[in-house]
């Protein structure tokens, strides 16, 4: 099943929600997804990145920040604060990326996609270069500000 | 529960993940904590830290050295193999849990987690090394 | 948009009719939908069709053809987990077994009742219900997204009907095709995504080779526009299947011959001309709006402005005084509140002019696009040109050059640089050369790269030309570097070409890229490696004749200078009574004056003393310990030095004038400027200043050592540390006394050996290697060490020789007690981990780490070092 649909990102959104719940306490509300390039693309500083290969699926999921809500999101993850984000504070977001696809690992194993290892690298300054059309976008809301979390299909 | 002087070591590739874990343990009332970049680093503060380490808290997937390598080490060793281990995770997956059980793992935690959460691993562990 | 959305339904496979028509009843009770089969292969059809509405599926097991489990198998395959119910009644074990294995959510007993079925469709299709309204939500919002879309097309193509469109058009209607595509291609069926895939097909040529779309063309874009809005709202109600794909593909068949089918278009096309006058007068309507302005009208109204600066600063200070000895006079106060408009004004005014003398980088780039086509297809390669920071906004001065010479440039690159498809495949590489210019702004400078992956300067052949063509002697080519052999190409009369072709190699055009470059102040830095491809850096200055910084006006002896604001950390009295944030004290350090402050220790640059003004022209009683005058801390690049002035005088907009040729080479003034009064104040380049002073991260070890060692008698085996970042996670530590010196270094400094990147220090090549990268276990995780413009250089001398260790960061300097106890497994070049405030540091043996280099050092540190210049 090559199709990319809801029940595959699905997990992705609860993981996120309840990753920055826990580990932020932040409440994220998700909003309707779109296809990138299909409208205004959200802008960010910073993108955790981890390329996937499954049997189902191969592609890559990108969470991606501007500055001040990720370093919003770190001062309440490490109750400390941040006047910008340096080399060792963004790998913060390969982590909170990492923690998401931890729980949507599981969800998307039961379903069979059964997911192979991937490696998180992260990102900076708005350069993800994913080809516009194959990519879905998932915007979250936040009392920060916006964040978006992007799926690239690469089947 | 443990006592707040023992010395804890935190085990993590990532700094934000080492300040997150070492946040939460003094949340838990620890004092005394040092913190390793990778499994390999850790078992050099395992072996010179003054106090001994009376609790290791570490990640699982590291560079080099990872946690399930640190672990069995550790336990291998006869100064160290008693030292309360607990590995923390972003898998929740039951095989990897297994292994790391195997390997003689005191508990383990799963990311993204509470202090309320690793607070409760702790008692069970604390509980099982009283009993003992 | 149509919005109806229709219900879900449950598939029911059985090949007893009594049976199904048993379930319709309850499931239209409960309100969803009933879709039937009386086999599997029939099942599958259905779900083939409606698999975005199926919520459920109930099968018997028993079946001809093909059973329940083989059913359940290719449902798995072909359409993903969708619940699934057994309906059975008694089974065996083994049966069990396997209907787990195939994830069937349950088994009902035959005859089954009202109850039972409202509960299974309670229990097992929630999960499924809110997956396919997340899945229809989104496709709602493609169609909606979609359809905008095509709105902005069909304008677009409206207006140009009957001919004349531009390359701007074209792309964007491409672009619009494109994403349309993609995203389509999530949803099943992809009808959608096919069509417009031939409809991508169909539009490529005219985009890439840059043709017009007549009015056939735009006919067959009209029409496809339409089937896809067709084809659209079909997806929402689920009748796409019902479309023939093939007949509608007829459509980009027939676009060459004019047939039947296509006589529609051309029918638009006449009734398209209208249109197209259209246009035109809207074209008329837009050339009203913008004035051609010429470039030396713009210099002088610079100039002008520059100059209203100066007397605006005049005024405003004769003002400033008056109001002081007439407060309280009305028309005083009206004329200074008058004064104040105006600079608000002449603000903006300034903001304005620079903005105006501003052209976008497009214009100048875009049309590369179309000399590389045209010398790929003359050159038979094959050649993309990839351009990044086209949006950047630079000078008129700067554009011009570029202009010209990124023609240039990219000539040669395409002739020399890139080989033919044929050797490059040979190489390994793919056939398609690559060309990538980038441009950027860092801080002051354009800076403007054009890299290429072609085969690279061939340092041997430069070297021969050189001695052929009488440029240099034998002897003296013999000992040239890379980087002079590199700067060679750019000398009049030089070509390497094996052959003089229409493109280049006729050596002249080079020689003007370097003079119209150098004429701007600019500088060219060339990296090449063979086989790998070239680097050319241009380095651009933004133009200084025309900037205005603001600053900060301070009186040092008798001397003006203004300090740019920005590099301004803070300014302290010297009268402590004033002091209250922060803790501080001046004190000598061998020889030397520092300024402790909050804990750290700065560097303190004299004024008068550091631009040598004669002792007797000073004031009188200059030491610092005096309770008059200032201190300004400056920041330089990340690095923080306090200068001691006399007097603070004012904040100003200083106009920067260019310094006369004679003072060219004082790099630590940037310049100067009018103070009014016939007074000229010089701007102090604070960089250059830094510089000037020897103000180094080596400078402030020995300072930091000798102030620990007078103020704490305890000495416990205490050893100093230095934390470095040095682009492998984690923190990496050095004994400080392995450490002959530390530098701080600018890549564009850095030149190559061979593959060897080398710095000349202290009038010797000193090697350089990247310690995270010797050191590196993990390849996947190290960052360049040069990935930025500066870094710093540990440096150590091994058998008299200096060798430079680069890193990112030193983070800071610590004072830890003990040994480095082993890791769990031994390193080359690692002593061990030691804990240092709580922190478990590894510490590095930089003698080891270079002895064990040749194990260690890959060809990927060299290559890295490459790409990241």
């Amino acid at each position: 099943m090559p199709q990319l649909d809801a029940s595959f990102f699905r997990p992705f959104i609860e993981g996120t929600l309840k990753t920055l719940k826990v580990q932020c306490k932040t409440d994220a509300f998700h909003e309707s997804p779109f296809f990138k390039g299909m409208k205004t693309e959200p802008v960010f500083a910073i993108a955790g990145v981890i390329d996937i290969a499954s049997v189902t699926f191969t592609g890559r999921i990108s969470l991606c920040f501007p500055e001040p809500v990720f370093l919003g999101m770190m001062e309440r993850m490490l109750e400390e604060s941040f006047p910008e984000i340096t080399l060792e504070l963004q790998d913060g977001v390969a982590e909170l990326l990492n923690m998401i696809f931890g729980q949507a690992k599981v969800t998307l194993n039961e379903q069979g996609h059964t997911i192979q290892k991937a490696i998180p690298t992260v990102v900076r300054d708005n350069t993800l270069n994913t080809p516009i059309g194959k990519t879905v976008v998932l915007p979250f809301k936040t009392d920060l500000g916006v964040f978006h979390i992007e799926i690239r299909s690469d089947s | 529960m443990f006592s707040p002087d023992t010395h804890v070591l935190v085990v993590d590739d990532m700094m934000t993940m080492r300040k997150l874990v070492t946040k939460t343990c003094k949340e838990l009332g620890f004092s005394k904590i040092t913190d390793a970049a990778d499994g390999a680093l850790a078992w050099a503060a395992i072996q010179q830290a003054d106090p001994p380490i009376g609790l290791i808290i570490s990640d699982w997937n590291m560079p080099n050295t990872s946690g399930l390598d640190l672990l069995k080490r550790v336990r291998a060793d006869s100064r160290f193999g008693k030292i309360p281990f607990i590995m923390v995770t972003a898998e929740a997956e039951q095989h990897q849990i297994m292994e790391a059980v195997k390997s003689g793992v005191s508990n383990y935690v799963i990311k993204p987690f509470t202090a309320e959460v690793l607070k409760e691993k702790l008692e069970v562990v604390h509980k099982k090394i009283s009993a003992a | 948009m149509n919005k109806q959305t229709k219900p879900f339904s449950v598939l029911c496979v059985d090949d007893e009719d009594d049976f199904l028509l048993l379930l319709e009843e309850s499931i239209l009770e409960i309100g969803h939908g009933v879709l039937k089969a009386s086999t599997g292969v029939e099942g599958l059809k259905i779900l083939s069709e409606k698999q975005n509405e199926i919520i459920l599926i109930i099968s018997d097991i028993q079946m001809p053809e093909m059973n329940g489990y083989e059913f359940r198998q290719k449902c798995l395959e072909h359409f993903g987990d969708i619940p699934f119910v057994f309906l059975s009644g008694y089974i065996s074990r083994e049966e069990a077994l396997k209907a787990v294995e195939l994830k069937v959510s349950r088994f009902i007993d035959k005859p089954v009742d009202f109850a039972t079925i409202e509960k299974i469709l309670k229990d097992v299709t929630g999960d499924r219900i809110s997956a396919l309204k997340e899945d229809r939500e989104l496709l709602e919002g493609f169609v909606a997204d979609a359809e905008a879309l095509l709105e902005e097309m069909e304008s677009i193509l409206l207006s140009m009907d009957g001919g004349g469109s531009d390359v701007e058009s074209i792309n964007r209607i491409f672009a619009i095709a494109h994403t349309i595509k993609g995203s389509s291609g999530f949803f099943k069926p992809d009808t959608v995504h096919r069509f417009t895939h031939k409809f991508e097909d169909f539009l490529s040529p005219f985009k890439k080779e840059n043709r017009e779309l007549n009015s056939v063309a735009v006919g067959v874009c009209l029409k496809s526009l339409d089937i896809i809005k067709q084809l659209l709202s079909a997806m929402l109600d689920g009748s796409v299947s019902s479309f023939a794909l093939d007949d509608l593909l007829q459509l980009f068949e027939v676009n060459h011959a004019p047939s039947a089918e296509s006589s529609g278009t051309v029918g638009t096309a006449t009734s398209g001309d209208t249109k197209g006058n259209a246009g035109a007068k809207a074209v008329e309507a837009k050339v009203k709006e913008e004035v051609r302005v010429g470039i030396d009208v713009l210099d002088q109204f610079m100039e002008l402005s520059g100059e209203i600066t100066v007397i605006r600063n005049v005024i405003n200070k004769q003002v400033r005084k008056i109001e002081k000895q007439f407060s309280g006079n009305r028309d005083v106060a009206l004329l200074a509140t008058m004064i104040d408009e105006m600079l608000k004004i002449n603000g903006s005014l300034q903001d304005k002019v620079v903005e105006l003398r501003k052209v976008q980088l497009k214009n100048v780039v875009r049309p590369l696009h179309r000399t590389v086509r045209d010398l790929s297809d003359s050159l038979k390669k094959d050649i993309h040109l990839e351009i990044t920071g086209e949006s950047l906004k630079v000078d008129t001065s700067i554009a011009e050059v570029l202009g010209s010479s990124l023609i240039h440039m990219v000539r040669n690159s395409a002739d020399h640089g890139i080989e033919m498809p044929s050797d490059r495949e040979a190489a390994g590489k793919s056939k398609t050369g690559t060309i990538h210019i980038k441009a950027r702004q860092i801080s002051d400078s354009i800076h403007v790269e054009l890299i290429d992956d072609g085969k690279g300067l061939n340092r041997e052949l430069i070297r021969k030309k050189i001695v052929e063509k009488n440029l240099r002697k034998d002897d003296e080519a013999k000992k040239m570097t890379d980087s002079e052999l590199y700067s060679m190409i750019f000398e009049s009369g030089f070509s390497t070409a094996a052959k003089v072709t229409d493109v280049s190699g006729r050596g002249v055009g080079m020689d003007m890229v370097k003079k119209s470059i150098m004429k701007i102040g600019g500088k060219i830095d060339i990296q090449s490696k063979e086989g790998k491809g070239t680097i050319f850096k241009f380095i651009l200055p933004v133009p200084k004749s025309v900037t205005i910084v603001a600053s900060l006006l301070v009186r040092a002896d008798d001397s003006i200078y203004s300090l740019p604001q920005e590099a301004i950390v803070k300014v302290m009295s010297l009268n402590r009574v004033e002091n209250s944030e922060d803790l501080w004290s001046v004190r000598s350090l061998a020889g030397a004056d520092v300024l402790e402050i909050n804990d750290h220790i700065l560097p303190l640059v004299d004024l008068g003393r550091a631009f040598h003004v004669d002792d007797s022209l000073r004031s009188k009683s200059k030491t610092l310990s005096n309770n008059d005058g200032y201190l300004v801390v400056l920041n330089s690049n990340g690095f923080e030095f306090g200068i001691r002035v006399d007097e603070v005088l004012d904040l100003e907009d200083s106009v920067v004038k260019k310094l006369g040729k004679h003072m060219k080479e004082l790099s630590h003034f940037a310049g100067a400027t009018f103070l009014g009064e016939n007074q000229v104040g010089l701007i102090l380049d604070i960089a250059g200043l830094a510089g000037m002073q020897g103000i180094r991260a080596d400078e402030m070890k020995s300072v930091r050592n000798e102030v620990r060692d007078d103020s704490s008698g305890t000495k416990l085996n205490v050893r100093d540390v230095l934390l470095l970042d040095i682009g492998v996670p984690g923190v990496w530590g050095v004994e400080l006394s392995q450490v002959n010196r530390l530098e701080k270094v600018f890549k564009k400094d850095i030149q190559f050996s061979g593959q060897q990147p080398i710095l000349i220090y202290r009038n010797e090549t000193m090697p350089l290697y990247c310690l995270g990268n010797m050191l590196n276990f993990n390849s996947q995780s190290c960052h360049s060490a040069i990935d930025r413009d500066e870094f710093n250089v540990l440096v150590m001398e091994q058998n008299g020789k200096m060798i430079g260790f680069m890193v990112r960061e030193i983070i800071d300097m610590v004072q830890a007690v003990g040994d480095a106890s082993p890791l769990m497994e031994s390193r080359k070049g690692v002593l061990g981990g030691l804990i240092i405030n709580d922190q478990t540091v590894t510490m590095l043996s930089l003698k080891e780490a270079f002895e064990s280099r040749n194990e260690n050092q890959s060809e990927q540190s060299t290559s890295s070092q490459v790409n990241a210049a």
